[in-house]
C-alpha cells in the first residue's frame, strides 16, 4: 500500500517528477554535448569566405573558351560516354586512343542525370539551329535511358504500371556477353530481371537517395526546359509513373524483392522531396486536381513553407556527398515552381537556413544553384550576399579546366599525370582544424569522451578526419564522375596516375551542370 | 466524526507497510469481514503476452539485420526489406521492437505484483494485508481516523501515458505498412501483413490496458493517504459485493432513497443541503464523446487522405481523441447514482456505476453537499494536447486561407472544410475548457471537494445552458479568474498563430 503524508504530497510529486527527469536530462546532455563537439568541428566551415586574391582575375577568364569547352564535353559525352544511355566511364588504350571498358557504375541513374541536366539547361540556353539540334539529339538519347531505368524494373512507361522502383543501371539480354555489362549479370543482392517484357533484362536496384535526386533533378530539367514534344511525352508519363508509386507506396522506395530497401520520403526526410515530385507531377498533368491539392497540403497544412528547401548541416563534415543530392533535388524544384511568391518563400528559405553553410566550400554546383535561384527570385529583393563574387567563385573554378587543361577529364590531367598537392600550393593550404585534434584527444582519453566512441568511430566515421581550413580548387581533386560531391576540405591533391597502358575518362558534367547553370540563368553571355 | 461510533479506542501500535507474510500476533481484535482475493493484473498479463506475441513473430519473420545486406553486421537479410535509410534496420526495429520490450516489462509487472491479499474489518480498524512474493505488507487503518474512502475501477491516472505510447506508433506502422500489400514484385505478403497486425496487436493491447485498468482504493486521514491498485480476478461483481460489505458501504440505503430523473432541477438542484437521500436514473452527458469522436474522425480522414490537416495534427488528434472517448466513458455515464448524507452521522456515501464501472467515495465530516458548477479539471496531458491541437489547427487554417488557390476546387473544398473544422474544434474546445460542469460540491469543515458528475443534456439544453454558464461563470469570483485565465490562454495561443501565419 502507497502511504503518502499529505503534508508531503507537493514534495513527493516534484520528487517523482524529478526522477523522471534525471535520466531525460542526462540524455538530453549526452546528446547536447555531442552536438556541441559536431557544432564546432563544423563551426570553421561558416567561417570560411574564400578571398578573391585566389581567384583568377576576371579579365583573364574567357567566356569564348569556356564555351568551347563546354561544346567539347558535349561532344565527349555523346561520343564516349553514353554507350547504352547512360553515362559511363571509359577506359582507353593509352597508345591507340580506343575504348577498352565502360565501367560499371553504381550511380547510372545519377551520373546520366547530371549530364542530361547540363544538356537541357544548354538546350534552352541557345537559339534555333544545329547546336540546339545537337542538345536535343543527346538528350533524347539520355533521357530513353532514365526512361529504361524505372521502365525495365516495373514492365512499362507511364502511369498504368508501377512506379515505386526506379533502378541504378540496367542491360538487355544481348549484353549479358558484353564484357563491359557481365556484372549486371552476376548474382548479387541489387541485380534483378525486370518486370513483364522485360522479365529477361537485368536491372540494378536497391537505389538510393543520390539516385533519386539526380533522376528528379533531371526529369525537371526535361519538363521545363525542353518544349520538344517527344520529350515531353515521355518526361510526363514518367512523371506519372512515379508519382502515381510514391502517392501508393506512401513514399517508399521498393527494390527488387518488393520490398522497401529503407529509402522513403517521409519524415525526418527533408520537405523539398515530396514537393519536388507534386510540383512536377501539377505541371504534367495540369487537369488532375488531386495533384494540386497535395502540393497545396504538403506546402501550407504540412507547413513546409515555414522551412524548407533546406539542408541540415548534420552532413557538412561526414557523408558530404548528401548535401549534393540535397541540392539537386532543390534545384529541381525551383526549376519547376512558378508561382513568383513561392520561389521567393523557396529562396528565401534556402538563404536563411543553408546557404551561410555553403558559401565557403568553393564548390561550383553549389554556388552556381544558389546564384540560379537568385535570379528566380523577385528582382526587387536584395540578397544577403554579393552574387558577383559568387560568380567570380563559379568562373574562376571552371576556368582551371581550362588553365590545367581537364578537357577531356581523364587521369592524365592535362599531361601531368597528377593532381596539384597542398603542399605545392603553400603553407597555409596545409592549416587543419584545430578542434580536430581537441575533440579527437577528448573522445579518445577523457571518460566522458569515452561514450562518444560508439558514435565518432562508428556511426559518423569522418568526423575525425583531416580537414582543412581551405577547401580545394579544382586542380587539386582527382578527377571523377562529379567533383562537387565530393568534400572540399578533406581533399589533400596528392593523386598520381600511371597512364602508360591505359587512361580513364569521366564525363565533364563537373564542369558542364555549374557551367550550364550560369549560361542559363544570365551568368554569362549568350542566353 | 469517526465512521465507527462510541468504541474506546486503545492506544496501540499502529503498523504501516510491516514486512510479514503473518498477520501480527498482537492484533487482538477479530476480523468481522474480510474479503480475500489473488490480485493478478490479468490486463497487463494479456497485454504482455499479445505484445510479446507480435515481437517475436516480427523478429522471426522480418529479421534482425542491422546493415546492408551484403555486409551484414549483424543479423541476416531474410527478404523483408529494410527501414529507415538505405542499409538501415530491419522493419522488426521499427515494428516490433517497442511493443517487445513493453510487452517483457508488462509480463514481468504483472507476475511480480501478483500477491494474495486480505482486506479485512475488525471494530476499531481495517486491516490491509498484501501477501507479495518479494514484500509482503500489512497495513492497519483505524477506522476513526479514516476521513474519505474512495474505490473506483474508472481511473486511470498516469497510465494515459499508454495512448501517447501506443498510439502514433500504431498509426504510423499502419501508414507504411498498408501501401505494400499489392506491390508488384514482392513474392509474398509477410511484410505489410506483420506490420498490419502488430499495429491492431498494439491497438488490441491498449484496449486492455485503458478499458481494463486495475481497480483503486483509497483511504485518508487527516494527515496521510492510502492508495493501493489491485486487480483481483474475480466474476462479475462477487469481489466488488464484498470489498463494499467490508468497507461498509451499502449500495442499498437504509431510507428509501428518492429518484429522480435529473439532479438540476428542482430543490436538489439549488444550494447546498445537510441531508440527502437520491437516486438519480440514468445520465449521459455526450459532449466530451463527441468532441473525441470528432477529433479522432478528423485525425483519421487527414491521415488517410493527406487532406485537412497535418500529420502532427492527426497523430496527437487521434491519440487525444481515443483518450477522451475512453474519459467519456469512465465517467461521463451512469445507470444510476446515489448520493445519500446521513445528517446525523454526517456521513456522505457517494455511487456511480456505468456497466462495469464504478466510483464510490465514503466521506466523513461532510457539513454539506450540493451541485454547483466548476470547470473541469485538466492534467498536464490535457494543457499540451489541446494547445498544441488548438496552435495547429489555427495555423495551418490561417496558412491555407492566405494562400488558398481559387483555382483549383478541391484545394477549396479543402480550405473551406479545414477553416469550418478548425472552427467546430475551437468551439468545442472553448466549450470543454470555459464552460463549467456540474459537480458535486461537499463541504467538509473549511475545504470543499469537487465530484465531477454527468448530468443529461440536450442539444438545446447545452445550448441554452452554455448562456447561463458563461453568464455565471463571468460573475462568481470562484469561476471568474479561472475562466478568464483559460479564455486568455486560447486567445494568446490563437494569436501566435496568426502572427506566426502571416509573417510567413
Amino acid at each position: 500500500m502507497r502511504i503518502q503524508k499529505k503534508k508531503h504530497i507537493k514534495r513527493n510529486s516534484t520528487l517523482i517528477t524529478g526522477l523522471i527527469l534525471i535520466p531525460i536530462i542526462l540524455i538530453a546532455g549526452y546528446f547536447g554535448l555531442y552536438f556541441y563537439m559536431v557544432g564546432e568541428l563544423t563551426s570553421f566551415i561558416y567561417e570560411a569566405e574564400p578571398s578573391t586574391d585566389e581567384f583568377y582575375p576576371l579579365e583573364e577568364i574567357n567566356e569564348t573558351t569556356l564555351r568551347s569547352i563546354a561544346n567539347e564535353f558535349e561532344y565527349l559525352q555523346e561520343e564516349y560516354h553514353i554507350p547504352m544511355n547512360l553515362s559511363q566511364v571509359v577506359t582507353f588504350n593509352a597508345t591507340t586512343g580506343k575504348p577498352i571498358l565502360y565501367h560499371s557504375d553504381d550511380n547510372g541513374a545519377l551520373h546520366t542525370s547530371e549530364a542530361l541536366t547540363a544538356t537541357c539547361l544548354r538546350y534552352a540556353s541557345l537559339p534555333e539551329g544545329a547546336e540546339k539540334d545537337d542538345a536535343l539529339r543527346l538528350i533524347k538519347k539520355m533521357l530513353t535511358g532514365l526512361q529504361m531505368l524505372i521502365e525495365v524494373p516495373n514492365g512499362g512507361l507511364g502511369p498504368d504500371y508501377p512506379g515505386t522502383i526506379i533502378a541504378r543501371f540496367y542491360a538487355s539480354p544481348d549484353m549479358r556477353n558484353d564484357g563491359n555489362y557481365t556484372w549486371l549479370f552476376d548474382e548479387y543482392f541489387r541485380h534483378f530481371n525486370g518486370t513483364g517484357k522485360y522479365s529477361q533484362w537485368r536491372c540494378r536496384l536497391y537505389t538510393s537517395k543520390d539516385e533519386l535526386a539526380g533522376y528528379f533533378m533531371a526529369i525537371a530539367a526535361c519538363l521545363k526546359l525542353v518544349d520538344n514534344p517527344y520529350v515531353q511525352n515521355i518526361t510526363k508519363l514518367i512523371i506519372g509513373q512515379f508519382t502515381e508509386g510514391m502517392l501508393k507506396s506512401f513514399y517508399q522506395e521498393v527494390s527488387g524483392d518488393g520490398k522497401p530497401n529503407g529509402v522513403h520520403f517521409q519524415w525526418p526526410t527533408q520537405g523539398q522531396w515530396k514537393l519536388l515530385v507534386m510540383r512536377m507531377a501539377i505541371t504534367a498533368y495540369p487537369e488532375n486536381d488531386r495533384y494540386k491539392q497535395i502540393y497545396n497540403y504538403y506546402l501550407f497544412t504540412e507547413k513546409y513553407i515555414t522551412k524548407y528547401p533546406s539542408i541540415g548541416n548534420s552532413d557538412l563534415i561526414d557523408n558530404y556527398y548528401s548535401n549534393y543530392f540535397e541540392l539537386c533535388v532543390i534545384f529541381g524544384l525551383m526549376i519547376v515552381e512558378e508561382n513568383q511568391e513561392i520561389i521567393d518563400i523557396y529562396v528565401n528559405n534556402y538563404e536563411e537556413s543553408t546557404h551561410p553553410a555553403f558559401k565557403g566550400h568553393r564548390n561550383a554546383f553549389l554556388n552556381a544553384v544558389y546564384l540560379a535561384m537568385c535570379e528566380m527570385r523577385s528582382p526587387d529583393i536584395e540578397p544577403s550576399y554579393n552574387l558577383d563574387k559568387i560568380a567570380w567563385d563559379v568562373k574562376d573554378q571552371l576556368w582551371r579546366f581550362v588553365e590545367f587543361d581537364l578537357c577531356p577529364y581523364d587521369t592524365t590531367f592535362g599531361g601531368l599525370n597528377r593532381t596539384i598537392s597542398r603542399e605545392e600550393k603553400g603553407a597555409e593550404w596545409l592549416e587543419v582544424d584545430p578542434n580536430i585534434a581537441k575533440w579527437k584527444n577528448f573522445v579518445d582519453t577523457n571518460p566522458i569522451g569515452k561514450m562518444y566512441q560508439w558514435a565518432t568511430y562508428g556511426l559518423m566515421d569522418g568526423i575525425f578526419k583531416t580537414r582543412y581550413l581551405k577547401p580545394a580548387t579544382v586542380e587539386m581533386s582527382s578527377p571523377t564522375k562529379i567533383l562537387w560531391n565530393r568534400n572540399p576540405f578533406t581533399e589533400d591533391g596528392v593523386n598520381q596516375y600511371n597512364n602508360s597502358q591505359t587512361i580513364t575518362q569521366y564525363h565533364g558534367a563537373s564542369f558542364s551542370l555549374p557551367y550550364w547553370i550560369l549560361v542559363y540563368y544570365g551568368y554569362f553571355g549568350g542566353n | 466524526m469517526a465512521i465507527l461510533e462510541g468504541i474506546n479506542l486503545v492506544e496501540e501500535k499502529i503498523y504501516q507497510n510491516k514486512l510479514t507474510f503473518i498477520r501480527p500476533k498482537s492484533i487482538k481484535e477479530k476480523p468481522m469481514e474480510s474479503v480475500k482475493y489473488f490480485s493478478f493484473a490479468w490486463s497487463r498479463f494479456f497485454a504482455g503476452l499479445i505484445f510479446i506475441g507480435f515481437g517475436i513473430a516480427d523478429f522471426i519473420l522480418l529479421g534482425h539485420l542491422i546493415g546492408h545486406q551484403n555486409e551484414e553486421s549483424i543479423g541476416i537479410y531474410v527478404g523483408q526489406g529494410n527501414a529507415v535509410f538505405l542499409g538501415g534496420v530491419s522493419f522488426f526495429y521499427t515494428v516490433g521492437l517497442v511493443p517487445l520490450l513493453i510487452g517483457l516489462w508488462l509480463i514481468i509487472f504483472a507476475v511480480f505484483s501478483a500477491y494474495k491479499g486480505d482486506l479485512s474489518r475488525s471494530e476499531s480498524s481495517y486491516y490491509f494485508h498484501e501477501k507479495r512474493p518479494i514484500s509482503p505488507q500489512f497495513t492497519e487503518l483505524r477506522q476513526s481516523g479514516i476521513k474519505g474512502l474512495r474505490y473506483q475501477n474508472n481511473h486511470l491516472g498516469p497510465k494515459k501515458i499508454w495512448y501517447f505510447l501506443l498510439i502514433p506508433m500504431s498509426i504510423r506502422v499502419l501508414q507504411f505498412g498498408f501501401p505494400l500489400f499489392g506491390e508488384h514484385r514482392a513474392a509474398d505478403e509477410i511484410l505489410p501483413t506483420m506490420m498490419v497486425l502488430t499495429a491492431l496487436g498494439n491497438f488490441l493491447a491498449l484496449f486492455l490496458l485503458v478499458f481494463f485498468p486495475q481497480k483503486f482504493i483509497e483511504f485518508s486521514t487527516s494527515e496521510k493517504i492510502y492508495k493501493s491498485w489491485i486487480a483481483p480476478l474475480s466474476i462479475g461483481n462477487i469481489f466488488n459485493d464484498s470489498l463494499l460489505k467490508t468497507l461498509k458501504f451499502s449500495k442499498k440505503n437504509a431510507e428509501t432513497p428518492e429518484e429522480i430523473s435529473s439532479l438540476l432541477n428542482g430543490k436538489f438542484s439549488e444550494g447546498f443541503h445537510q441531508s440527502l437521500n437520491v437516486d438519480v436514473k440514468s445520465q449521459n452527458n455526450y459532449f466530451r464523446l463527441i468532441l473525441g469522436g470528432f477529433l479522432l474522425v478528423i485525425s483519421v480522414i487527414s491521415l488517410s487522405f493527406e487532406i485537412l490537416f497535418s500529420t502532427g495534427f492527426s497523430l496527437i488528434g487521434a491519440t487525444y481523441g481515443i483518450l477522451l472517448i475512453v474519459q467519456a466513458y469512465n465517467n461521463d455515464f451512469a445507470e444510476k447514482i446515489s448520493i445519500y448524507l446521513i445528517p446525523k452521522t454526517k456521513i456522505l456515501n457517494y455511487s456511480k456505476i456505468f456497466k462495469n464501472k464504478i466510483h464510490i467515495e465514503k466521506i466523513s465530516d461532510v457539513d454539506e453537499v450540493g451541485i454547483n458548477q466548476h470547470f473541469r479539471k485538466f492534467d498536464i496531458l490535457d494543457i499540451i494536447s489541446t494547445s498544441i491541437l488548438l496552435y495547429l489547427s489555427a495555423f495551418e487554417s490561417i496558412l491555407d486561407w492566405k494562400y488558398n488557390d481559387i483555382a483549383s476546387p478541391l484545394i477549396m473544398v479543402d480550405v473551406f472544410f479545414t477553416v469550418l473544422f478548425c472552427s467546430c474544434l475551437l468551439l468545442l474546445l472553448m466549450y470543454y475548457w470555459l464552460i463549467p460542469v456540474s459537480t458535486l460540491s461537499i463541504k467538509v469543515g473549511d475545504e470543499k471537494l469537487n465530484l465531477e458528475i454527468p448530468v443529461n443534456s440536450s442539444f438545446k439544453q447545452i445550448f441554452s445552458n452554455t448562456v447561463k454558464k458563461l453568464k455565471k461563470s463571468t460573475q462568481e469570483p470562484q469561476n471568474k479568474k479561472l475562466f478568464f485565465l483559460r479564455a486568455g490562454i486560447f486567445v494568446v495561443i490563437y494569436v501566435i498563430a496568426l502572427i506566426f501565419a502571416l509573417l510567413i
